[in-house]
């Protein structure tokens, strides 16, 4: 171990014991089956094997004689929309849940399997799917010019730091239980709340049967962040409950006050996007009422009290995942999966004479 | 309190009917929604006529109408039907019936798009057109229309009267042969009639598989799948003037060396170039498969063309009449085969239906046993209720193109009865002479010369397909529930009424016109046919209320008679009945698909112009909502049972939608019920559907 008596006379004593400590230290191998049946990671971990679908799965090119007739600034408003959620996706891929994954304990494998998934997800699916439409509906010169804008436009990038800084100060102070919190939060309030205003726009157009190809691609992410917003929601239960009461007070207060923050900038950015196609109202209305599903997500108490039925019906009835009644000559239907019980044993096989019990 | 939400007003509050859910929150939503899209936009982008005259003056010399069938009547007449559907129209039931009946079928103002027709109008126009100058026909088709116990398909309410259209039949079935001329021919022909906005099942039985020689060149034949791309690629190529696009099926029989990498074809993660879009594909399924799977033995994969050299009998017909033919080839050596586990299909199918819903099944034998036409039937149609006898066609060289041989393919023009209005009008018989009267007109009319064997076919046996729809929703207005005793009663009077006056209706036609060409040699002639035809009444008290007030169920005598007479002048029509998925037209009318339990008690329609809520009938009334089950959550066993003794009744297939819940999805069940729907006699099996639980439904009680 010679190297290892160089490093120690260079570093001091410090370090030198943590780093003997990691080489020596055990580790454990991730056993799926020990998760109980109904654990809430091993139904996620189903719910999100079943779904995964790629944006190349679904024909958007059907848009484009829709996106003729919409008005200059009824393109603008969606295009930029999908660019701010482009942005998030990136962020919460490349950092967000990431960091929250790298923060748990060692040996919960599971949640950080989760997590690197649902990493995966955000910036090698969703941010790719957004790319997908505006390579179909834009030229080359207008998808330069909306990256340029969501790149260093003020509102955005004000919403996407307050939401980085936790994943930061995390990343700074990886085993600290308030700070992993406070992250969980921040990747809930994304998820939960902030993707969903972004989906507005796209649902509204598809609930009027125009733009459906993207449309069934925000269906498809909506799936997803669904559960995103539960696993990670149900994570952050066990620390919160793990918290004294007093230190639990203050960190409500936090989550109330960061949502303001936000909420204050999210504001700002909505009638940024949407004074131009009179909808800033009806947006308003849903950011709330998702804000609020956020909160719950988190077990805390509910903020803004909107209630469902004051926000656009459309839209809050293309929230539905169910799996689409389609039309099989023109939509792909988002009921199909990959892969499920196929063992067929002979036993099972009911032979001549017998009864079908199905 | 805020502004009113934006958003199309009707759209807004049909969403309104339902909660977050999609569980009825409000059915009132719905009625108001219409009346304020037939009000709000309907009336106000409607072209204003001073008088009918005006209206139908302006519609032919703008070129809209064509005008030979208005010049048929005496004005008069016009006006009377034309007003006859209008004052008698009630309206529409649901708001997608409406946007359905606006956006898809009545006439628009080119450039304006305002409409120049109100649905009673579209109506009117079948009516006279199809009673081809007959008044007195054309009253009663008018009568049936209005009354909503019929409705044509889809290209036929489209088409019918205008001057610049598509044919009114869209459903075309072709035999492909193995030569290059023979695919090159039909890759033409599929073309014209995808152009048309057709739906084209091809027969890939005889497509030598992967490996055969070439002109003598051993392994050159790369099989069928490359073939299907070619159609796959064309059919999104060739669609209808960029309206609709291109829709086709492949057929194959799993006999075929080929079946594996056939099934495969529709995996969600193969490579794109394997992948198919717009080609179905349907797997051909003899009973003999079903006999080895249950004896457990191997199953032997044959090469067509080494059966071709050897025998000169093209794969299709062998496949056809594969009980005479499987011993007899595994005992020749000179035929080569691959031996494989019929479970290896199974499972393979099974992998595929999780994936992407297809294959389509076609179980051949039960369609040929059942037929009384001299032929074979060889395979289905892209929505598997089509079965009738085709003879394929030997094309050659194109400066040799005299002595091609043509053979008779298949065209089939359908419409469908509402069960419901049927029995509530007691007008069975009326229906069906309507239907049939527009059926038989649209086949006179309709020669589609440039692909000739579809034109020999459709002169030759003059084929319909009336079929039926809402029958859930009826079962449910009469508390009764798929594959009960009562159920299955009923269907069998009702089904055995149908099919009756179906011959009565083709048998007068062919006192006048004639019997179509080939009757003599079919089981109608020698009257084996009818040897298991009889009266089917009402027995349990039930059933018996059902029926009071109708009128012509047919009696022991009336059958008699029947045969007789059949016997005596013949039958127009070779083919009369056929149950399509009815897609389109069941929204229309607000009714439940087909013979088949609805997917969801409130449907999200989104399709390729809008997206609506549509509930099933009898919503408004509790108890009846607590009736439905969806076809998810029914026992498969039960419709089934239900489909069977209907089939009983039907010349042709039903189209079967096996719907199955995805916490339910075992290989073993779907196993179990194809075998089950084939030793029932189902004809065919049209998609596997898999419906997702909401996620909240699992992940919630952990909450």
């Amino acid at each position: 171990m010679d190297y290892l008596d160089k490093e120690l006379e260079d570093q001091g004593n410090k370090e030198a014991d943590l780093l003997a400590r990691l080489v020596t230290s055990k580790r454990t191998a991730v056993n799926w089956n020990a998760l109980p049946k109904d654990h809430f990671l091993l139904l996620g971990w189903e719910q999100l094997k079943s779904q995964l679908w790629f944006a190349e799965d679904v024909a958007i090119s059907r848009d484009k004689t829709d996106w003729k007739k919409l008005s200059d600034y009824e393109k603008d408003c969606y295009t930029k929309g999908l660019a701010v959620l482009t942005m998030l996706d990136t962020y919460q891929g490349d950092l967000g849940a990431s960091t929250i994954a790298l923060s748990l304990d060692e040996e919960d494998h599971h949640a950080k399997a989760i997590l690197n998934f649902m990493a995966m997800t955000e910036n090698f699916i969703h941010a790719k799917s957004y790319s997908n439409i505006f390579q179909t509906l834009l030229s080359p010169l207008e998808e330069e010019a909306l990256f340029a804008w969501v790149n260093q436009q003020e509102t955005p990038q004000i919403i996407m730091n307050l939401v980085l800084k936790q994943y930061i100060v995390l990343k700074e102070d990886l085993t600290n239980p308030v700070k992993r919190w406070k992250a969980m939060v921040a990747s809930v309030y994304l998820e939960t709340w902030l993707f969903y205003s972004g989906f507005f726009y796209p649902l509204f157009h598809s609930g009027h049967g125009k733009l459906t190809g993207s449309g069934e691609i925000i269906h498809l992410i909506i799936r997803d962040e669904q559960v995103h917003g539960l696993v990670i929601g149900m994570m952050s239960r066990s620390i919160y409950q793990s918290f004294d009461e007093s230190l639990q007070r203050e960190l409500q207060n936090w989550a109330v006050q960061f949502m303001q923050q936000l909420y204050h900038y999210q504001e700002r950015l909505i009638y940024e996007l949407f004074e131009q196609v009179g909808l800033s109202q009806e947006v308003l209305l849903f950011t709330q009422y998702n804000a609020d599903k956020a909160l719950k997500n988190l077990e805390l108490p509910i903020y803004f009290g909107t209630s469902p039925d004051r926000v656009n019906p459309l839209v809050m009835n293309g929230l539905l995942s169910k799996s689409k009644d389609v039309d099989m000559f023109s939509m792909v239907g988002n009921g199909y999966m990959h892969a499920t019980d196929l063992r067929i044993n002979d036993e099972d096989i009911i032979r001549r004479g017998g009864v079908l019990d199905f | 309190m805020e502004d009113a939400h934006k958003g199309s007003p009707w759209l807004l509050l049909n969403s309104e009917m339902v909660d977050m859910n999609r569980n009825i929150k409000n059915l009132s939503k719905d009625r108001e929604a219409i009346d304020l899209f037939l009000q709000d936009h309907v009336q106000k982008q409607s072209y204003v006529f001073d008088s009918i005259k005006d209206q139908v003056l302006f519609m032919t010399t703008q070129g809209y109408y064509e005008s030979g069938f208005i010049q048929q009547y005496r004005e008069e007449y016009i006006e009377e039907i034309f007003t006859y559907a209008r004052q008698n129209w009630k309206g529409f039931g649901t708001l997608t019936a409406a946007i359905k009946a606006y956006q898809d079928y009545v006439l628009k103002e080119s450039g304006t798009g305002r409409y120049l027709e109100s649905f009673p109008d579209r109506l009117s126009v079948i009516a006279l057109y199809h009673a081809d100058g007959n008044i007195q026909i054309a009253r009663k088709i008018i009568k049936s229309l209005i009354q909503q116990d019929f409705i044509p398909a889809t290209p036929t309410l489209l088409n019918t009267g205008r001057r610049q259209r598509g044919e009114f039949v869209s459903c075309f079935l072709l035999e492909m042969g193995d030569s290059l001329n023979d695919i090159n021919r039909t890759l033409d022909f599929a073309g014209q009639l995808s152009k048309m906005g057709g739906g084209v099942a091809i027969n890939f039985s005889n497509i030598r598989s992967r490996g055969e020689s070439v002109n003598g060149y051993d392994g050159a034949s790369k099989g069928v799948s490359p073939l299907m791309k070619v159609f796959d690629v064309l059919f999104r190529y060739v669609d209808q003037q960029g309206q609709r696009p291109g829709a086709g099926v492949a057929y194959l029989p799993v006999f075929h060396a080929d079946v594996l990498e056939f099934l495969s074809i529709k995996k969600i993660n193969t490579d794109q170039d394997s992948r198919l879009t717009t080609l179905s594909i349907g797997l051909i399924i003899p009973s003999k498969f079903i006999e080895l799977f249950h004896q457990k033995e191997k199953m032997a994969l044959f090469a067509p063309h080494s059966i071709y050299r050897e025998y000169g009998v093209n794969f299709s017909d062998i496949i056809s009449n594969f009980d005479l033919w499987y011993d007899q080839l595994v005992a020749n050596v000179k035929i080569p085969k691959k031996w494989i586990d019929p479970m290896i299909i199974f499972s393979t199918l099974a992998q595929t239906w999780a994936q992407s819903g297809y294959p389509y099944i076609f179980f051949i034998d039960n369609a040929n046993r059942a037929n009384m036409i001299d032929g074979k039937i060889r395979q289905s149609n892209l929505c598997t209720e089509i079965m009738q006898v085709a003879k394929p066609s030997r094309y050659g060289f194109f400066h040799q193109r005299e002595s091609d041989s043509i053979g008779s393919d298949i065209t089939c023009t359908l419409t469908s009865g509402h069960i419901e209005n049927m029995m509530q009008h007691d007008s069975i018989s009326d229906t069906i002479f309507s239907s049939m009267m527009v059926m038989n007109h649209v086949n006179q009319v309709t020669s589609i010369d440039h692909v000739p064997s579809i034109a020999k076919g459709n002169r030759q046996y003059r084929s319909v397909g009336f079929g039926i729809m809402g029958l859930h929703g009826f079962l449910v207005a009469h508390d009764m529930v798929y594959g009960s005793s009562e159920t299955l009663e009923f269907v069998d009077v009702f089904f055995n009424a149908v099919n009756y006056w179906s011959l009565r209706v083709s048998c007068d036609m062919a006192k006048i016109h004639g019997a179509f060409d080939g009757f003599d040699k079919s089981g109608y002639a020698n009257g084996m046919y009818f040897q298991k035809r009889g009266e089917i009444l009402p027995k349990s008290h039930k059933v018996k209320k059902i029926f009071a007030g109708i009128s012509d169920l047919p009696k022991e005598k009336d059958w008699k008679l029947l045969a007789r007479d059949v016997q005596t002048y013949g039958l127009y029509n070779a083919y009369r009945l056929a149950i399509a998925p009815t897609g389109s037209i069941a929204y229309v009318m607000s009714a439940t698909p087909s013979v088949t339990p609805v997917k969801n008690v409130v449907e999200e329609r989104v399709y390729s112009k809008s997206r609506t809520f549509y509930p099933a009938p009898h919503l408004d009334d509790p108890a009846c909502a607590n009736r439905y089950e969806n076809a998810y959550e029914i026992k498969k066993r039960a419709v089934i049972d239900t489909l069977a003794v209907i089939q009983k009744h039907i010349d042709q297939g039903i189209s079967f939608e096996l719907c199955v819940q995805s916490n339910d999805f075992r290989a073993s069940h779907l196993i179990n019920t194809l075998l089950y729907a084939h030793d029932k006699g189902l004809k065919s099996i049209y998609y596997v559907r898999i419906n997702k639980m909401q996620l909240e439904e699992c992940l919630s009680c952990q909450i």
